[in-house]
């Protein structure tokens, strides 16, 4: 059987100010990138420079870091929240 | 930093290599960050001096730098594409290996994209390339899908690794170590709602990295297939890089295993029958990765077209024919018998086989890239020939090292097995399997469900 772990301490707020800097530095990252692509498209577009090969791999890029910063956001809020309202309700599979 | 008692725990095997520090450990710490550091010298040399001090010339212009680039980012289509793969086929002897996978692919994707920034000539002027650069052009695609891939690999990485981050902030008291596994569990406490949120993403960004991983070795091959350079104008390249990859990277991902199966003692964890389904899919990777060979060369003879036949020659028994037979002895004639024999397909028999691919796939990428520039289209002008440096060795070297040193580091810090995935697995696999059974044998339907 396992051995109980040490009661959980209270999270300081650094603790959660610091989550929330992942978050923003993800949504940062991810934004940046599509910010860059959305500059090359710009740039093939004022230098008529086979502009509609540029749209077509954005059209593939910035669907799949959109993709992932909604998974990250749904993770991140789902897991807080899940703590935080269930925390007196362990799930029937074992808790970590 | 101070422990709860965690040693009388189920699984306490898997926590071990992260609350105690062995001797061997500053050893193989020592020992890699002095090939690090010979690496890091080696390039210094590069950036004082240029590129003048690498083997690289006129028309070889790319070589160990772009083939590391191509072998590496291979090597990355072990974890993620592998654990995705196998979680979409609910493949329950998957849990002990995902995560060993998944690690894997986030440090190869990030040290192959620093082998294109060593091949800068000019590395003081990489922001003009993000600034300025043509999105039509091939190495753009790579730069923009090596990035989603490593991104979506390293959440892929994440999320699954929430519940084991707080087992570890529930079992250290204090310290730095406390902070970050506190901060990374995001207050993961195990409810019901959050192992839902924790499913529903894992199983998105299951069916999300299986296109983003083929794409990406797709669009590497690219940047050869859209030449009309000999040997490369092929329109079977991005399977071919993609079969290549597979293969590659799951010799990678048996090596790692057995290595880790010794060092931390994982034998209950890492079973033979692991590296015997792992051995199964090499022996198609290697009939596939013939295939494609076998498809790509014939065509060539067959078209007889002068330029194609000059790189042609060149590999089957001209300068690089020693080269082409060693890539064809190691990616075929040693592995292929040893997977074929259930006697044979052991642990010992499928890492001497992961060996054997892994120098065999390398030596493949130098046959791919190095022939074809050395008797360009354009052979009146420049022919060339191609042998590195010391310097170029003293970089691949830190780049292997680097990627065994972060390994390590990786472990030390993390559970290289997911615990969680396996306490699960223990609870929940006889139930999954005995219930995927019913809908589909016929009578099992009638006995009772399973608890």
């Amino acid at each position: 059987m396992n051995a109980q772990p040490a009661p959980l301490a209270p999270e300081s707020p650094w603790v959660f100010r610091l989550q929330l800097a992942l978050l923003i530095g993800f949504t940062l990252f991810a934004a940046s990138i599509i910010g860059w692509i959305a500059r090359l498209i710009y740039v093939s577009w004022i230098w008529h420079d086979v502009f509609s090969a540029s749209i077509g791999i954005a059209l593939v890029a910035v669907p799949v870091f959109l993709f992932l910063l909604f998974t990250f956001n749904y993770v991140f809020w789902g897991v807080l929240r899940g703590g935080h309202e269930e925390s007196h309700r362990p799930s029937p599979v074992e808790r970590p | 930093m101070q422990r709860t008692n965690w040693r009388n725990e189920d699984d306490a095997v898997l926590l071990v290599p992260i609350f105690e520090t062995g001797r061997r450990f500053y050893i193989v710490v020592t020992v890699l960050g002095l090939l690090v550091l010979w690496g890091v010298v080696s390039y210094a040399v590069q950036w004082h001096l240029g590129l003048g001090v690498t083997g690289m010339n006129y028309p070889v212009s790319w070589a160990f730098y772009i083939i590391n680039f191509v072998f590496f980012i291979g090597i990355s289509h072990a974890g993620t594409l592998i654990s995705a793969i196998l979680r979409l086929s609910q493949a329950e002897w998957r849990r002990p290996v995902t995560r060993i996978a998944e690690v894997i692919t986030v440090l190869v994707l990030g040290i192959g994209g620093m082998n294109i920034l060593i091949d800068l000539g000019r590395p003081d002027r990489l922001l003009n390339l993000f600034l300025y650069g043509r999105y039509q052009s091939p190495l753009l695609w790579d730069a923009t899908s090596i990035t989603a891939y490593l991104t979506a690999s390293s959440v892929y990485l994440y999320i699954p690794m929430i519940p084991d981050i707080a087992i570890l902030r529930d079992r250290v008291v204090g310290g730095w170590r406390k902070l970050l596994y506190q901060v990374l569990a995001l207050g993961w406490v195990g409810t019901a709602r959050q192992h839902r949120v924790l499913n529903v993403a894992i199983a998105m960004m299951a069916v999300l990295v299986v296109p983003v991983a083929v794409s990406v070795h797709t669009v590497v091959s690219f940047v050869f297939s859209m030449t009309v350079q000999p040997m490369w104008h092929s329109t079977i390249f991005g399977p071919y890089f993609v079969v290549g990859a597979i293969f590659s990277g799951t010799a990678m991902l048996l090596v790692i295993m057995a290595i880790l199966r010794k060092a931390f003692h994982l034998k209950d964890y890492l079973q033979p029958i692991h590296f015997n389904y792992l051995g199964l899919i090499m022996l198609v990777m290697v009939l596939l990765w013939v295939y494609f060979t076998f498809a790509e060369y014939l065509t060539t003879y067959y078209g007889n077209e002068p330029d194609e036949m000059r790189v042609f020659s060149s590999k089957f028994s001209g300068k690089y024919a020693p080269v082409f037979w060693a890539m064809v002895l190691f990616n075929f004639v040693i592995p292929f018998p040893i997977l074929a024999l259930n006697r044979t397909r052991t642990i010992t028999g499928t890492v001497i086989a992961s060996i054997s691919i892994i120098i065999g796939m390398w030596l493949e990428r130098l046959v791919i890239i190095v022939p074809t520039l050395a008797n360009p289209r354009l052979h009146q002008y420049a022919q060339g020939s191609y042998l590195p440096s010391i310097v170029e060795i003293g970089i691949m070297v830190g780049s292997c090292a680097l990627f065994a040193l972060f390994y390590v580091l990786f472990s030390k810090l993390f559970p290289i097995v997911s615990i969680s995935e396996v306490r699960e697995g223990r609870q929940e696999t006889m139930r999954i399997i005995q219930d995927r059974a019913r809908r589909y044998e016929p009578g099992l339907g009638r006995l009772p469900a399973s608890e």
